[in-house]
């Protein structure tokens, strides 16, 4: 609507005593000012109601300024009242403002919330992008922040350390001896206390079917040092835990629920734990997790003798840092005492080392941390998309806004302000996207904690912690803001620069801006694809590395297989007659059942996560400096190696005939016999577990047996030692049967029989082995399957971007596509015109994105077993969907523009 | 200089001050000047756009403003003001007053230097 500003101004200003010209020129130039006012209003995105009033509201009082005015052309002609009048209109020069800085801001904002209403189709759109790359951060954040930094919920956890003995050539390989603890205790004044804890894993009967428990036998101060108190009862006392005053027990929240439904009154009940009574004392509090997946605690009640060992290292100590002392002094100290012992005690103490870290070091473990990190940079990438896309948005949007912005520069708006404006825009939308993110994490961290076994959620800590809380709320907010400002920075600083009369006038279409908005575009379009390319590629990756170790065994048919374990406690079981006799009794009875093909037993059946390896010695060849003698030890009946397809390559496989009595032997596995004797049988030649002062017996080699993979992180099958189970059945042992039918259908029956030989003991992990191998590599599997949800949001959001910048590219080209075809284009050759436009983005996308992805993949390989940097299909496949999809997303907008007509194009092109 | 004479020029030689000082690199139109006292005072001067054009035409009748219609491209015309060489001098004079007056304030309140 146009309005008449002079006649509103006449009609608000009475007529002033001066000569026609001058009060023409003076309304006119009044007319000026309400004419500015008003178009700023507009521009600031008020209604045109709402602009004219505040236009009027400049003239507040027109007789009053008439008055004034006259005496300002007059100064001599004075009257007095209209003087006092004008006098108070001119004192509101000096009234002093309300924070202006504030109200700018304050009317930024409003300016914001307004043009975002008005354009809802763009704001979802950027909404939902941003709220994608924003959720995925949050429940990244909130898993990794539980997994990471929460995993211990125990007072003051930064002062506490883990000081552990490892082996120097293998330094996974770690645990303390008792009398490595009581010298730390007493030389290391920079640790104020001291406890020690024992992996014991326990069977617990007494009331009810007999259940293997996750147990550790700790010190009596255990609790108190940590500063933990339990929710039910009491925990440990002093001296509880000397031999004799030991039978007491403090259960873990969970296992109080599940197996004594949450009863108070627990307190005081007497289980049987490896068939010995136990009094309940305590019952620790649902968060209290330490050592990661403890059920249960006893007292660790360490005899004499036990106590003055140097070489039983099945301890783990953890010590409270004293005040104002640092990791670092500490670390000192134990190497000194370390380098003191190793020369008082040179045989117990050779290859062992000593070391210091950190308990959170010690509990998340390299791989949570790795996965963790892996997630957080692909959650970062599906942000950056995320951002590129709605800069690219703003772009196309920012022509639109040409005149909006161009007036307010004209009005004297300063470049600052106008960026501002644009930025608060952005981030409005980006805080916006934070509300849907939010439901978006939620419903993410659900799924995930749904989707984890429940024996594998165990071994997590912190998993049952994860939840949206303040520092995640705050995570959220703080890449909120700054995604919205990356997001708007580039368009606003585009479409704040000066000289914007020419693109005023040009609409934005070719001149050097437009040409400039147009070169940015494309860049982040290819930013997105190289970006998509390189996340789809690590997910691919992983996938396709998890796959392969999980199809590594297929041959074996391992979905035929029924595998359980059995403790057997040390109570009836510490000497090896009683246990071979169990063990004979039970494949005995378990061979007779109908449908299992095959009995085995070993220590650990592959890719189970209780491996078993060690060092060995070869007779009369002493390791040299440095050399690591490292084999997976399985402790064997005969039908091992037919229940997992290992051939006999030479010699015979140890079998019923080697008993106690008879001569020790074992079969080597022909990796260990290749790299030891690689020209010549090692047949007759002996062999011993543990290094050469070891006090096991030597064995004579009977025979070669095919390579097996045991653990999935290893590249290759390691060497393996195979031994008679009838010469060295351990306590703990892994049975694995081959049914002819379904092999859970078998489970109650195994039950029954092992019953039957000995009531008392429980079978657990009861489970084809096809599961016992993904369960191990869960972990890989959930990373892996949540990179592919990344990599899917990764291409949706390209795909919308390069979509988004070709159809834009299309409208600006309407005119040019009209001309061509006006001059005789065929459709074809406009489809092929777009085409190409889009097929050079993409490619220069992709070229991008392969060569980063390579990078990436090595890294990746590196990071995460099973990934192979060179996996040429991969790379392959995903450049190729990566491609469909973005010639798709060109050819929507490539059909458009051949529906061009060319007269309506000339017309208003 | 005797401080009885700032009460008065208080008033209104500040908003003369301030237009003078904002048209002193380069000619503005009215509303522009309006908005730069709020903008550069950071909102600590806030008032009526209207009421200061009294204050441009007696500064233009003292010979210290010179008003001019400008057109430009594809606008209607504007009326800009700019500082004549009589009006420099006034601004300088105006600037040692002001200061001599805050000093002399500060002086008195024991504000303190400022």
């Amino acid at each position: 609507m146009k309005i008449d500003w002079k006649q509103l101004v006449s009609r608000q200003v009475p007529r002033m005593a001066l000569p026609a010209e001058r009060e023409a020129e003076i309304l006119e130039e009044l007319a000026e000012l309400l004419e500015d006012t008003y178009n700023e209003a507009l521009a600031l995105g008020a209604s045109h109601e709402e602009a004219v009033s505040r236009a009027v509201e400049q003239l507040p009082e027109g007789q009053a300024l008439a008055r004034w005015i006259e005496q300002a052309e007059h100064p001599l002609a004075v009257r007095i009242p209209t003087a006092l009048r004008a006098e108070q209109v001119e004192n509101r020069l000096l009234g002093s403002g309300r924070g202006l800085v504030m109200n700018n801001l304050l009317q930024d904002v409003r300016y914001a919330v307004r043009m975002l209403g008005k354009h809802p189709g763009y704001t979802a759109l950027a909404v939902i992008a941003l709220s994608l790359g924003i959720g995925t951060n949050t429940a990244i954040f909130s898993m990794s922040y539980a997994l990471l930094e929460k995993a211990v919920a125990v007072p003051d956890v930064r002062n506490l350390y883990v000081v552990q003995e490892y082996r120097i050539d293998d330094p996974f390989y770690q645990g303390t001896s008792p009398k490595a603890v009581e010298d730390w205790q007493e030389q290391s004044p920079a640790f104020e206390e001291w406890a020690a804890t024992q992996w014991y894993d326990t069977n617990l009967s007494g009331d009810g079917t007999p259940e293997r428990v996750q147990g550790f036998r700790v010190t009596a101060n255990f609790f108190d040092m940590l500063r933990a108190r339990p929710l039910h009862g009491r925990t440990f006392l002093g001296g509880e835990d000397l031999p004799g005053r030991d039978s007491v027990a403090v259960i873990g929240y969970g296992l109080w629920q599940r197996r004594f439904g949450a009863d108070p009154s627990v307190v005081g009940r007497t289980v049987r734990l490896e068939g010995r009574p136990y009094v309940i004392v305590g019952v620790m509090p649902r968060d209290f997790d330490y050592p990661v997946s403890a059920e249960l605690w006893m007292p660790l009640a360490l005899t004499a003798k036990e106590r003055n060992s140097r070489t039983d290292r099945s301890l783990t100590a953890v010590a409270r840092l004293k005040p104002g002392q640092t990791q670092r002094v500490a670390t000192a100290e134990i190497a000194g005492i370390a380098e003191r012992t190793a020369k008082a005690y040179p045989n117990e103490t050779k290859g062992w080392g000593a070391r210091v870290e950190t308990i959170r070091e010690n509990i998340s473990g390299d791989l949570t941390r790795d996965y963790m990190l892996l997630l957080m940079g692909a959650v970062s990438f599906v942000l950056l998309i995320a951002v590129a896309n709605v800069a690219n948005l703003q772009l196309a949007r920012a022509t639109g806004r040409y005149r909006e912005i161009s007036v307010r520069v004209a009005l004297g708006a300063s470049r600052w302000r106008i960026v501002r404006q644009l930025l608060i825009e952005t981030i409005m939308q980006s805080l916006l996207a934070v509300v849907l993110g939010m439901v978006f994490a939620y419903w993410s961290l659900e799924l995930a904690r749904d989707n984890f076994p429940p024996d594998v959620l165990k071994y997590v800590p912190g998993i049952n912690i994860m939840r949206l809380d303040w520092p995640t709320f705050a995570y959220s907010f703080a890449i909120a803001v700054i995604a919205g400002a990356l997001a708007g920075l580039m368009p606003a600083l585009h479409v704040s620069r000066p000289n914007l009369t020419e693109s005023l006038r040009e609409g934005g279409r070719g001149s050097s801006v437009g040409r400039a908005r147009h070169r940015t575009r494309s860049m982040l379009v290819v930013a997105e694809v190289a970006l998509a390319l390189m996340l789809l590629v690590g997910a691919g990756l992983m996938v396709h590395g998890t796959e392969s170790l999980l199809s590594k065994h297929d041959s074996m048919r391992p979905d035929t297989i029924l595998t359980f374990q059995v403790n057997l406690p040390d109570a009836r079981y510490s000497e090896l007659p009683p246990r071979v006799q169990f063990f004979d009794q039970v494949l005995e009875r378990l061979s007779a059942i109908p449908g299992a093909r095959s009995v085995a037993l070993g220590r650990s059946v592959p890719f189970s996560d209780s491996n078993s390896s060690g060092g060995f010695s070869l007779e009369g060849r002493p390791a040299q400096t440095g050399e690591a003698r490292r084999a997976q030890y399985e402790y064997v009946n005969e039908d091992w190696f037919r229940t997992f397809g290992i051939p006999l390559k030479e010699g015979r496989l140890p079998d019923l005939r080697d008993g106690r009595e008879s001569p020790q032997v074992a079969a080597v596995s022909e990796k260990l016999a290749h790299r030891y004797w690689p020209r010549e049988s090692p047949i007759g030649n002996r062999i011993k577990l543990g290094d050469d002062s070891a006090e096991n017996p030597w064995m004579s080699i009977v025979g070669v047996v095919g390579d097996l993979q045991y653990n999935w992180f290893e590249r290759d099958p390691a060497p393996a030692i195979y031994l008679p189970y009838r010469q060295s059945a351990r306590q703990s042992m892994q049975f694995a049967i081959r049914a002819a039918g379904d092999p859970m259908a078998l489970s109650e029956t195994v039950r029954k029989e092992v019953a039957a030989v000995d009531p008392d003991m429980p079978i657990f992990n009861v489970k084809t082995h096809s599961r016992v191998i993904r369960q191990t590599v869960t972990g890989l599997a959930y990373v892996a399957v949540m990179m592919s949800v990344l990599g899917a949001i990764a291409l949706v959001l390209a795909s919308v971007g390069l979509y988004g910048v070709m159809a834009y590219a299309v409208t600006e080209r309407t005119h040019e596509i009209g001309v061509r075809m006006a001059l005789g284009a065929q459709a074809g050759d406009v489809l092929r015109l777009v085409l190409a436009r889009g097929i050079v983005l993409t490619v220069i996308g992709l070229i991008i994105g392969l060569v980063l992805s390579y990078g990436l993949a090595i890294l990746l390989s590196s990071l995460v077993f099973g990934v192979s940097p060179t996996d040429l299909a991969t790379f392959g496949g995903v450049a190729g969907l990566l491609t469909l999809v973005a010639l798709a997303a060109t050819y929507i907008p490539a059909r458009r523009a051949t529906h061009v007509d060319p007269l309506l194009a000339l017309r208003y092109g | 200089m005797v401080t009885s004479s700032f009460e008065p020029e208080l008033k209104k030689g500040s908003t003369e001050l301030l237009i003078l000082a904002l048209v002193e690199d380069r000619p503005r139109h009215g509303y522009e000047i309006a908005k730069k006292i709020s903008e550069r005072s950071g909102g600590a001067l806030v008032f009526h756009a209207a009421s200061l054009y009294p204050v441009f035409y007696r500064l233009e009748r003292k010979g210290w403003l010179q008003g001019r219609w400008l057109e430009k491209a594809g606008q209607r015309r504007r009326r800009y003001y700019r500082l004549t060489s009589e009006g420099r001098r006034m601004l300088e004079s105006q600037r040692r007053t002001w200061r001599d007056f805050i000093a002399a304030v500060n002086r008195v309140a024991q504000v303190g230097p400022v």
